[in-house]
């Protein structure tokens, strides 16, 4: 029998409760099951990729992001996370094409999600720099350059 | 431009948390033998005048304008406005359409939550048993097929046993509230 509204509705309410509370795990089951009725539904996954990204379980959350993206090709939020995600793991080609791909999609700057793509590329671009001119423990000192000021700010 | 505390603390997090993910790529790539110059190039500030560094990192320690929302780390847009953005027409696996979940995700709706998670459950238990029927119809030459209707029938009985404990939660819930009412 398929699912109304009203219970589609309910188990994302519940699930998304559960991942705003911490409670990962119950996040996690009750999505995993909702997906196996509603395997088209892409908030389902978007949730699900985020719960996987809070356990430290990266390549997991890739495939799951890369599931939202397969749905919806150009879901802005779903991009920007992956990216960073490629962007943590080292593979920053696939980084940036996800980045800017989100940016691309936003052309005003409204976007939340976009705009931290845009925070991204513009960081990485920058370190990149310093990385390449300099080596990695510029990097690192002007990471820590980076905090400091924010902490002073 | 002065910005309130809130945005600041807000850019501030979104700041650390995407410096972690930047240094972290940067190090794993150049310790992995380099990044190459079209990579780099992938990356070419877009000169956007919102969070343009015009190549300085440390910029990135002070916003220029507080209107600018960035989001946090890892964040996912709220379920309502998630469904409110997509095509009102386009259908789930179930046939839904997106414009009524949006309906009943929005605050204020109608969403009798302790009846529709009942009923989600009661739907839980039809497919399971649904499942159950096929796998015992299956004959063992269907070893993938089986592995697979196990998989999801596992999956669902333990989303049955979570959405038991909070159907039982929220009727407790509305019990004590109820009683409240009452005395």
């Amino acid at each position: 029998m398929p699912l109304t509204a009203d219970q589609v509705a309910a188990g994302i309410s519940i699930a998304h409760s559960c991942f705003t509370q911490g409670r990962l795990k119950d996040a996690e089951i009750l999505l995993e099951g909702l997906i196996t009725m509603e395997s088209g539904n892409p908030y389902l996954h978007m949730l699900l990729g985020s719960v996987l990204l809070q356990q430290g379980r990266l390549d997991d959350s890739v495939a799951t992001f890369t599931r939202v993206i397969e749905i919806s090709p150009e879901d802005i939020s779903a991009l920007t996370n992956r990216g960073e995600i490629h962007l943590k793991q080292g593979r920053l080609k696939e980084a940036a094409a996800d980045l800017n791909r989100s940016i691309s999609l936003d052309p005003k700057g409204e976007d939340p999600f976009a705009n931290r793509a845009r925070l991204l590329i513009e960081m990485t671009a920058s370190l990149l720099n310093v990385a390449d001119q300099e080596g990695l423990p510029a990097l690192e000192k002007a990471r820590q350059q980076i905090l400091l000021q924010l902490k002073q700010s | 431009m002065s910005i309130d505390a809130a945005s600041r603390a807000g850019f501030n997090s979104a700041v650390t948390s995407g410096l972690d993910s930047v240094s972290s790529g940067i190090s794993k790539s150049v310790e992995g033998g380099g990044v190459k110059a079209e990579v780099i190039q992938s990356f070419r500030a877009h000169g956007d005048p919102h969070v343009s560094t015009h190549g300085d990192p440390h910029v990135f320690a002070s916003p220029r304008d507080s209107a600018i929302q960035i989001a946090a780390g890892g964040q996912i847009p709220e379920p309502s406005k998630f469904f409110s953005k997509l095509p009102a027409d386009q259908k789930g696996s179930q046939g839904v359409r997106n414009a009524e979940i949006a309906d009943k995700l929005k605050p204020g709706s109608n969403l009798d939550l302790k009846q529709s998670s009942a009923d989600l459950k009661n739907s839980f238990e039809q497919e399971i048993k649904k499942y159950e029927e096929k796998l015992n119809s299956l004959g063992d030459d269907s070893q993938l097929a089986n592995v697979d209707l196990q998989n999801i029938l596992q999956k669902q009985q333990q989303t049955l046993q979570m959405m038991s404990n909070i159907s039982k939660m929220l009727y407790d819930t509305s019990q004590s509230v109820i009683r409240k009412m009452g005395g």
